[in-house]
């Protein structure tokens, strides 16, 4: 049977002497595999569309085995993402998130969309960073996963401390009382053990921005400029609850993180 | 067990290489016991020989039975040009066109986050020692034209062009032979991008 998706290659692996088995993220059936027969070879129609990270239309046969793909049109190709090195690893970054966080054929047009609106802002714009964190939070709500931000995750408060617990099992912001309850131990970092819920102490300024983040339109979002300090808060606080609800961050984030930070790279490479 | 014990384990090794199922495998043992013995000893030994003999080439890292290799050592090789390739397959293809005459660097593999491959699992650190001596004067640039090719082949020039060296990147665009209609957009635009007078 053949069916049309609309779809975005997370990632391709090679399969055997010539093929692909390419991981597609589609707007109408979620998550799924399908193998792109003769992709590697230079003249295969096949071998542009299945490059990770290319938007576009994909028919594809269900057979008894592994999907095939018969025919594919290329929508954007995100040019801009392969010829930055940055912008490219970003990108793998978001597909890999994408990736990690959702099953096979688990339909959901939110997180579709997020991916292709985020390769689109990686693509024209520079704040690498920014639109990273935008994409995981508002993919990390798309997914069930909506940190509570403006009242108590515990008790359902108000919470007034400064700077404020953000808890990783509660998926939110704690008052006193509740971080209280949920801890043994005074100081309650991510980095502190002691029994105590893991979690990270965030200013309220970043937890706010946080909230802005992740309410209303997303072009205004984007004209937040968080600070330095809010950034790197952030980027903890979401890796955090990243790692503590999957088990597991990207593999790409490191290799994007060694290159947001140049001139160490090349010391390195150098030594 | 339905074959006797040597034939079996044969069966069974054969089936460890890469592509071949247990019926291939079952094939191949069959092929193997009707052949002439030496025939056989010849394949056996050819494996032992290869496998003792071929390391990697200490200044390009290619597979050689010679250190340095055939390549490295040639004086009629342009020693101010490396072609950046990402494994040794890719240098017989390079030497099949006989237009390149310069030096190879074989990195074994690509920049792959996805796969948890960064630049320190590949042959990039080399690479950059080896352009330390001076005598280079460009890198041509030869990694696949895929993501992980791509990302390989800017890294390694973020890190080369600062040091004097000039650094190029081969051609992409129409393969020979093709059909223009069924070329697509990137490949296209690419091509006409690379376009030249005639």
């Amino acid at each position: 049977m053949l069916y049309k998706v609309d779809a975005i290659v997370l990632r391709s692996r090679d399969l055997g002497e010539a093929d692909k088995v390419l991981t597609l993220y589609s707007k109408e059936e979620g998550k799924l595999q399908a193998a792109a027969r003769g992709a590697r070879r230079p003249r295969n129609r096949m071998a542009g569309a299945s490059q990770a990270l290319t938007h576009g239309q994909f028919m594809l046969f269900r057979g008894r085995g592994l999907d095939t793909v018969s025919q594919c049109q290329i929508e954007d190709s995100f040019q801009g993402l392969r010829d930055d090195l940055v912008k490219g690893a970003a990108a793998q970054y978001a597909a890999e998130l994408l990736d990690l966080l959702s099953r096979e054929r688990d339909r959901n047009e939110g997180a579709f969309l997020l991916l292709l609106t985020c390769l689109f802002l990686l693509n024209e714009a520079d704040d690498v960073d920014f639109i990273l964190r935008l994409y995981e939070l508002r993919l990390l709500a798309s997914l069930g996963f909506r940190p509570r931000l403006d009242r108590c995750a515990g008790c359902g408060g108000p919470v007034t401390s400064n700077p404020v617990f953000f808890g990783l099992a509660s998926g939110g912001v704690l008052c006193q009382d509740c971080q209280a309850g949920s801890t043994s131990a005074a100081v309650a970092d991510a980095d502190a053990a002691g029994g105590a819920e893991p979690g990270h102490l965030l200013s309220r300024g970043t937890v706010e921005t946080m909230r802005r983040m992740l309410d209303g339109d997303l072009r205004r979002a984007m004209n937040l400029r968080p600070t330095t300090a809010t950034r790197a808060e952030m980027a903890r606080a979401v890796h955090g609850y990243i790692l503590y609800h999957f088990d597991k961050l990207p593999r790409s984030l490191e290799f994007l993180e060694t290159l947001l930070k140049p001139a160490q790279t090349r010391l390195d490479t150098q030594s | 067990m339905f074959y006797a014990e040597p034939l079996a384990r044969l069966i069974e090794e054969l089936t460890k290489l890469p592509g071949i199922g247990p019926r291939t495998a079952q094939r191949l043992a069959f092929h193997l016991l009707a052949a002439p013995e030496g025939e056989v000893q010849r394949l056996a030994e050819a494996l032992l020989t290869a496998k003792r003999e071929i390391g990697y080439c200490s200044t390009c890292f290619n597979l050689t039975d010679q250190d340095p290799c055939r390549i490295c050592r040639g004086t009629d090789r342009d020693r101010g040009l490396i072609c950046v390739v990402e494994d040794p397959k890719d240098v017989a293809a390079m030497e099949k066109t006989r237009e390149f005459r310069g030096l190879y660097h074989v990195l074994h593999g690509a920049i792959s986050p996805l796969d948890g491959v960064g630049p320190e699992d590949i042959r990039v650190r080399e690479l950059i020692v080896r352009l330390g001596s001076g005598q280079c004067k460009e890198v041509i640039l030869a990694t696949d034209p895929d993501t992980e090719g791509e990302a390989t082949a800017m890294y390694i020039a973020r890190l080369v062009k600062p040091l004097g060296v000039r650094v190029t990147r081969l051609a992409r665009g129409l393969p020979v032979g093709g059909e223009l209609e069924y070329a697509d957009e990137v490949t296209l635009s690419k091509a006409l991008e690379g376009r030249r007078e005639i």
